[in-house]
Parts: C-alpha cells; structure tokens; sequence
C-alpha cells in the first residue's frame, strides 16, 4: 500500500508535468496548441506568477498566431507576421526599451484581463499587419480595418474578449464606427482577407521601395472604395471590376451568369485575364459563389495557370461564409499575378494553333482612335487599321467600337517566327455590319434619354443626339425627324436627359451613326387640325419668321400659315411687318387653303370686312351681270357692280380662251355683260372679274381624251375681233375655242361684220383642230379644210343653204357642209336667209339660186 | 516576413516593479502622469502604454482603445 502510494505520489505529478511539457512544446509550433496551454496554464494560475505569466503569454500569441499561421498558409509567401511577446522587467529593462518603442501591459486578473488583451490585439494589429500602406488610408478606414481584423482574430479564438470589444466600440468616433459596419459584410463575404489584406499587404511593399508621396493616399484610398463597392455589391449588380491608379492595377473576373458560361464558355472570362495582363495588372482576381461557381472558376484559373502564364498565389480559394439568414455559401476566390514571360511565348503558341485551325481569336478592345483601334489577344497588344474593321465602310472607329469591346478576329497573316501577324475583323461576328444590319432589321422602338441638341458649324440646330442602354452608340435624330417645325427650339421641348421613343431609319456609314425619328412624330398636313380647316376660320397662331414682305405663323408645332404684308392692315401705310416679333401671338383669318402645295394664307386685316369683301365673300365664283364703267386700252374693262360705288376690273385675258383682238373695239362703255367674281385684290380692296371664266374650259381632259385629226363638232358662242367663240364638247368634257375669219370660208374674205351671218350664234358647226396652245390653253378651230374635203351635190340637185355675204360681182352662201358663189341675184336677198342653189361648176364653187 | 514581431509587454503583476525600476511609481501614484492623448490621470489600473522617450522620461496612455489606436496613429503619421 505505501508502494502504492509512492508510486502514484511520484508519476501523477510527473504525468501532469510530461502532459504540460508536451502540450508547450507543441504551442511553439502549432499555435493553436498555445492557446489550449494558455488555458491549462490559466487553471494553474494558483500555483505561482510564473504560471500565470506563461498563461498570459500562451493565450495572447496563440490566439494571434493561430490565425495569421492558417492565414499565411493560403500563400506561397507569408504574408502577416506571427507575434512573439518579450517580456520587460526591471533587470532586463535597460536592454529591451528603445524611444518610442511602447511598452504593453497585459494582465492575467479577470478585472483586466479582458480589456488588456482586447487593447494588446488591436495593438498588434495596428503595429504589424500591412503598416505601411494603412498609413496612406483615411483615419476612420484604417481604423475600420484595424478592428475588423481585430474582431477576426478574438472571434476565432478569444469569443470572451468580444464583449469588451463590442463595449469599447461605442468609444469610436461615428465616422470609424460606420466604416466598420460597412466593412464588415466584406468579411462575411470571404473578400477581405483575400482581396483587401494581401492588396493592400503588396501595396504596402511596393510603395515602401518608392519615394514617398501624397499620391499614394489617393491610390490607397481609392483602392480601399473600390473594395467596399465590389465586396457589397449584389448578385448580378453592375460593378466597376477594376482598380487603376499609377501604381496599382487591380481586375475581378466574376465568374457568375449561367447564360455567359453555357453561351461562350471559358474564354468569355479567359479574355478578360488576357486584357488584365497586356494592361499590365498587378493582380487579377477569380471570383464566383456556389459550388458551380467554384467548379467554373477552378477550370477557369487552371487554363490562365496552365496555359495563359498566369501564378496562382493562394492556396485555398474555397471560402465558407454565412448569409444574414444563417444559410451556409462558398465563395470562391482564385489571387493570380500575370508572368509577363511566359504570357507573350504562350500568346504566339495560341496564334500559331488559331492560324493552322482557322479559328477565330478573342480580343478586347484596348484603345480606340478615328482611324484606329488597338486590342489585346492572349495578352499582347495590336493595331487595326480602320479597313480591317469591318466589311462596310467606317469613317469614324470611335464612333462605332469602343474600349473594352468585344471581338473575334481571324487571322489574315501569319508569321510566327518573325512574330508578324495581321488580324481583321472583317466578316467576323464581331463585324459591326452585323450589329448594324441587325439594328436595322429589327424595327423597333427604342425608349432613349436624350444627351444633347446637335448643332452645325452655324450655330444652327440640326438634330438630337440620343442615347439608349441598348445601343452602346448614340443615335442622330435630324431636326426635320424630330419636330415637323422649321422653327422649334430643340432645347425647350427635349431638354437634356428628356425621355423620346426613336425608330431606327437607317445607318450613316459618313458620320458613322445610326439615324432615327421620333415614333410620334406626324405630319401636320395630315392632323385633324388642317383636315378641319376651312377658309374664314379665326385662328389664333404664333408668329415664327418676320420677312420684309411677308410673316409665317404657326398654327401648331409645324403647321404655318402666313399673310403678305398687305394683309396686315387696310390702311397701306401700317402695312408694316417689323411691328411683329418673333413668339408674338396673334390673331388671323384663313383666306385659302392650298393642299397641294401645303400653303394656308390667313390675313389680319380681313377679320374686319370692307363692303368690296363682303361682296367677294358673298358672290365669289358666281355669274354676275356687270356694267362697264371705263375701257382701260391695252389692259382691260372697268365695271360697276351691284351694290358698290367702287368699280372692279376685268383684266384683257379674262375676256376670252383665245383670240380675243383688240377688246377696245368690241365693248363700249355702258355694255352690260356677264362675268364671274374671281378675285379680291386685298391691297387696293377691290374686286376682279373673268368673263372667259363663266364658260366651262376643261382643257387638259378634254385634250387628252379627242383626236386631234378629226372634226370636231362645235356651238358658235359668239364673236371677238377677228374671230369666233366656239363652244366643243366632246366626250363629256366641254372646252372654249376660237376661230379667226380667215379660215371661215375657201371663197370669201370674212370681215367682221361677217362672222353672224357665216357662224351664227347657236349655230353647230364641223371644225378641225388648226392648233392647241397647251402653256395657254387655248384651241384655235379652222372651217376650210373641213368644207374642202366634204361631199359636192350633185348637178341639178338642190341644197339649202345661207345666203351670208354679197359684194359688187357675187354672192356668197354657206353651211355646215357646203359654201360657194353665185352671180348677184337679181332681186334682193337678205343676208342670213335661207335659199336653194344647185351647182353650175365644182371646180369654181359657181352655184346658182333657184 | 517569418520573423516574428517582438512585442515588449510587461506583466501587471510586474508592473510596480517596473515603474519603480523607471521612478515613474511615486508620479503614478500621486496621480501627475496623465494619458498623452485623452489626458486622464494615469493609475495602475488604468494604464495600457508605457512609452519610452528622451532623457529617462516616459509616456503613458490609458486602457482606452479609441486612445490606443490614436497614439498608434499618430506615431505612425510621426514616422
């Protein structure tokens, strides 16, 4: 029994002791192992300082080095420090202290324990993890980040510490606090361990070998936005995926929609790694979520490490994160850095292999000029001149590709040792003919913002630019597309960033655009408003365009009217158009409207009516019997109207559809005749008569519908100078034509004084067409080829006919069919009676009376 | 990058000691050092940061992190 007492008094302390020896020794290389050390030790504390002082020891470095040791171990390099705690006393004191060089307390009493190691983490962080390029950061980021990565650690290890670390927070200024919760869905995310610390870690490296400079709080800074925004966004959020500034470059591939994986595969992500590296990125980033994700980025990274020149630098890129719901997600996160070296010989291997399969070769567009463009292909840079764009003619690259772009393009030359190669996008997919036809095709309304109203080298408005997220390419709409108004300015009705609904009308391959017209846009000729239009409406129009002798109004946007300056005023002398201004409202009275040629007249000074125009208004176009008051020689006829003590006027060629003569000498004053009201002449305020007008005059249907080649049949209507009216009506259309005396008779001079007894009015006759006037639409009749040509009777048969003319040697008589000559009767015949005459001789036309 | 950071830490329970070692207890304890950023008085309870500086004088600050992290600061932007 006392043996066994002995032996238990001896091993169960030495036991005990081996359990603590292993357990420190194996601290010192698994940090982990310190922490539970730490923790015995804390149950020891009893024993003696010594003890509680290693407890304190184990705890704190095992707690710090078991995450920054799993940390480092996701990289080839390490890249945070592990902490080793010295301890100061009094003897070894003259030896560890240095100026500046603080000196930490740590405690192992419950009181303090906590606050000491939660400040003693914050310290160590804030003193040894990425220092030197935190120092560039704003205060509140750099504290922001300073207690995150002190949350990740006491989380990890040290849950207790958190209450005080949570207390202690409420002591941050508002601005460190808001950096810090918007910092922390950076972490949930997996990202801020591995995009921010090992960024702003290499950061921190570079810039330490640089002088210093103000520019790398900008780019730090920036760097550290830019995260924040990438981190936090959304599934399927537009996100910028790239950091530039001078000395840092940093890309994100996402690997994310299903629709661009199934559809291109690989290389829709490989080509963007190919564009970071020719850019010259110092790291490029794989990211994707899910375990698709993952399998996708994994395939994606092994062909840029593979084949691509591309050096993976961490190790574990499979990220386990929570959601605010509790449900578990990875997040992948491949940090790989182009080999320049190895990225321009496995670029010419990808050329040599496209060129001997015939594929296409992706690129990216780097830069864009006029008449060039530069891309990038497995990550080396080229030139394509303007023609190698596209099958269609392009004036303007800018216009028509942009940075970023991108495209497929075959190989036109190829020489891989001399490392000389020609690529060219035309007749590729990424031909922008495609794009453009296709545009084109698609007959669509496009929902665009306008960006701004062009304006030529005049200063004149020629049109809209407008833009829609359909289109990388804003579309020009011209001015006449865009408002039916002459006078519209653009910028009032489409204002910047106004909303406009655009078809696409074609592709201008000069100015490299495509050309559209607003949907809504109508002719006003067509609107309800000019199809409502009646002459005497009152209007009420915008004055648009002020001229010397003239102003156009618009009725609405693009309807004009206008009204000649004599139209302003009865009384001339305020017939003036400078008294109007541009935008003046006024109002005005249709007087025509003239669809054809899209004209309305309209006139200011008809909206009060003189006695002349109420006249015109009532008798417009109508038949009314007038007296001649004047012969005016060589112009016309002045005539008294009922009802007027003013006279009106018959110009010389409204009197007849023809050979009229000297109209002096066939009207006298005191006449009345018939004539129609035609026209008001608004500046003198009187009115115009036709006389020919009151005859029917179908010229250019009847012309086109007679044969001009036979007798016509005609009615005399009566008689002019030297000539008679005829009236013909054929085919049911009815014109005026004339026939001068001369060409009456084959035997007699007409005179005159004649004409009733040859052609008497009411009388039919055969004409045959002598000539038609087409400018002056006039028909000119001849009677003497028709008589020569028409059947003689027979010797000894008697004919009725009219006795027309007698002279000192003959008599003359005539009809429709016949005419000829007979010796004087011997006793008196009246002119224009009737009488029987049978032929003596066919060859003189002697006829004899019986 | 392997080397670790050496951090000079002193153990509460040594603490008197140390002050002692320096003549910074009788200040301490007379409440005449103060927190170089938030300017509390400086005990033995409340002191995180003993910072050596020119001519055997020393620095202190308190337990508060918000001062923690400012001295840091200040001495990094002092660098």
């Amino acid at each position: 029994m006392n043996k066994l007492v002995e032996l238990i008094l001896i091993y169960i302390p030495i036991s005990v002791l081996l359990v603590l020896a292993g357990v420190f020794l194996g601290g010192e290389v698994w940090a982990k192992g310190k922490v539970v050390l730490g923790d015995i030790l804390n149950f020891f504390g009893w024993v003696g300082s010594s003890v509680r002082k290693l407890s304190v020891k184990s705890e704190y470095e095992g707690t710090i080095n078991s995450i920054i040791q799993d940390y480092n171990k996701n990289f080839e390099n390490p890249i945070l420090p592990n902490c080793k705690i010295e301890w100061v006393t009094p003897e070894n004191q003259k030896n560890i202290l240095s100026e500046g060089e603080a000196i930490i307390c740590l405690s192992f009493d419950k009181k303090d324990h906590n606050l000491n190691f939660y400040n003693a983490t914050l310290n160590f962080v804030q003193t040894g993890l990425i220092a030197k390029a935190k120092d560039y950061l704003n205060k509140s980021s750099s504290k922001a980040i300073d207690l995150l990565t002190t949350h990740i650690i006491l989380r990890n290890n040290r849950k207790e510490v958190l209450t005080t670390f949570r207390k202690k927070l409420t002591e941050f200024d508002d601005e460190t606090r808001m950096e810090f919760e918007t910092l922390v869905p950076t972490h949930d995310k997996g990202l801020f361990l591995n995009i921010l610390l090992p960024e702003f870690h290499f950061y921190g490296e570079l810039i330490d070998t640089l002088p210093p400079s103000s520019e790398y709080n900008t780019e730090a800074n920036g760097l550290f936005h830019w995260f924040k925004e990438l981190a936090t966004r959304e599934f399927d959020e537009k996100t910028n995926l790239k950091f530039i500034s001078k000395n840092l470059k940093v890309g994100v591939i996402l690997v994310g929609k299903d629709e661009t994986w199934e559809t291109q595969g690989a290389a829709a992500y490989t080509k963007w790694a190919d564009y970071y590296a020719t850019e010259n990125y110092n790291s490029v980033y794989v990211l994707a979520r899910g375990d698709i994700g993952y399998e996708r980025a994994t395939t994606v990274t092994k062909i840029l490490t593979h084949s691509k020149g591309f050096d993976q630098i961490n190790k574990n890129p499979k990220i386990k994160c929570v959601s605010a719901e509790g449900q578990e997600y990875i997040v992948t996160c491949y940090s790989l850095r182009p080999n320049k070296a190895t990225i321009a010989y496995l670029a010419w291997e990808k050329f040599k292999e496209h060129y001997a399969n015939g594929n296409l070769v992706p690129a990216i567009i780097d830069s864009v000029q006029k008449e060039t463009i530069v891309i990038n292909a497995f990550g080396l840079r080229f030139e394509l001149p303007i023609n190698l764009l596209s099958d269609i003619e392009i004036s303007d690259a800018r216009k028509v590709f942009k940075v970023e772009d991108e495209l497929y393009l075959t190989i036109a030359e190829f020489d891989s040792d001399r490392q000389h190669i020609v690529l060219s996008n035309k007749g590729t997919v990424s031909d922008p003919k495609h794009f453009i036809e296709a545009v084109l095709n698609a007959n669509k309304v496009y929902t665009c913002k306008v960006e701004r109203v062009q304006v030529d080298k005049q200063g004149l408005q020629s049109g809209l630019k407008v833009s829609t997220p359909e289109l990388k390419h804003w579309i020009y709409i011209p001015k006449f597309k865009a408002t039916p108004s002459r006078f519209l300015d653009l910028t009032t009705k489409f204002p910047a960033g106004a909303e406009v609904r655009v078809i696409i009308d074609n592709y201008s391959s000069f100015s490299s655009n495509f050309v559209g017209y607003l949907e809504n846009l109508t002719d006003p000729w067509e609107s309800s408003t000019f199809k409502k239009l009646q002459p005497h409406d009152i209007l009420n129009v915008t004055v648009k365009q002020i001229n010397e002798f003239s102003v156009i109004c618009e009725i609405e946007e693009g309807l004009e009217c206008r009204f000649s300056r004599q139209e302003i005023s009865w009384k001339s002398e305020e017939c003036n158009t400078s008294k109007f201004k541009v935008d003046d409202k006024i109002k005005v009275i249709v007087i025509a409207i003239d669809t054809d040629k899209k004209r309305i007249d309209v006139s200011i000074k008809r909206l009060s009516k003189t006695p002349e125009l109420e006249y015109f208004d009532a008798n417009k176009n109508k038949v009314v019997e007038v007296e001649i008051a004047k012969i005016v020689p060589e112009k016309g006829l002045a005539v008294k109207y009922p009802g007027s003590t003013n006279t009106g006027f018959i110009h010389w060629f409204e009197i007849g559809h023809g050979s009229v003569g000297r109209f002096e000498n066939i009207y006298k004053q005191g006449d009345k005749i018939k004539a129609v009201v035609s026209e008001f002449d608004s500046e003198k305020n009187s009115l115009k008569f036709s006389i020919k007008r009151q005859f029917t005059h179908q010229f250019d249907e009847w012309a086109a519908a007679i044969d001009d080649n036979s007798p016509l049949k005609g009615k005399v209507i009566g008689y002019f100078e030297n000539a008679a009216h005829i009236e013909l009506t054929q085919n049911g259309f009815t014109v005026q034509g004339f026939i001068l005396r001369k060409y009456v008779s084959n035997y007699a001079f007409v005179e005159s004084e004649d004409l009733p007894f040859y052609l008497p009015i009411g009388d039919s006759f055969h004409f045959y067409i002598f000539e038609i006037n087409e400018d002056r639409k006039t028909i000119s009749l001849a009677r003497t080829e028709y008589l020569e040509q028409s059947g003689k009777p027979n010797y000894g048969e008697k004919i009725k006919v009219k006795y027309v003319k007698e002279n000192h040697s003959k008599g003359y008589f005539y009809s429709d069919e016949l005419e000829g000559w007979t010796s004087l009767p011997e006793k008196d015949i009246k002119l224009g009676s009737t009488i029987e005459v049978i032929p003596i001789s066919h060859s003189t036309g002697e006829y004899k009376i019986v | 990058m392997k080397e670790k950071n050496k951090i000079p830490t002193v153990f509460k329970e040594d603490l008197k000691k140390l002050l002692q070692s320096i003549n910074e207890m009788e200040p301490i304890e007379n409440g005449e050092r103060l927190c170089k950023i938030c300017s509390k008085v400086i005990s033995l309870e409340n002191i995180q940061l003993i910072i050596p500086r020119q001519h055997n004088t020393f620095d202190f600050i308190c337990d508060s992190p918000v001062c923690l992290e400012e001295y840091n600061r200040k001495k990094e932007i002092k660098k």
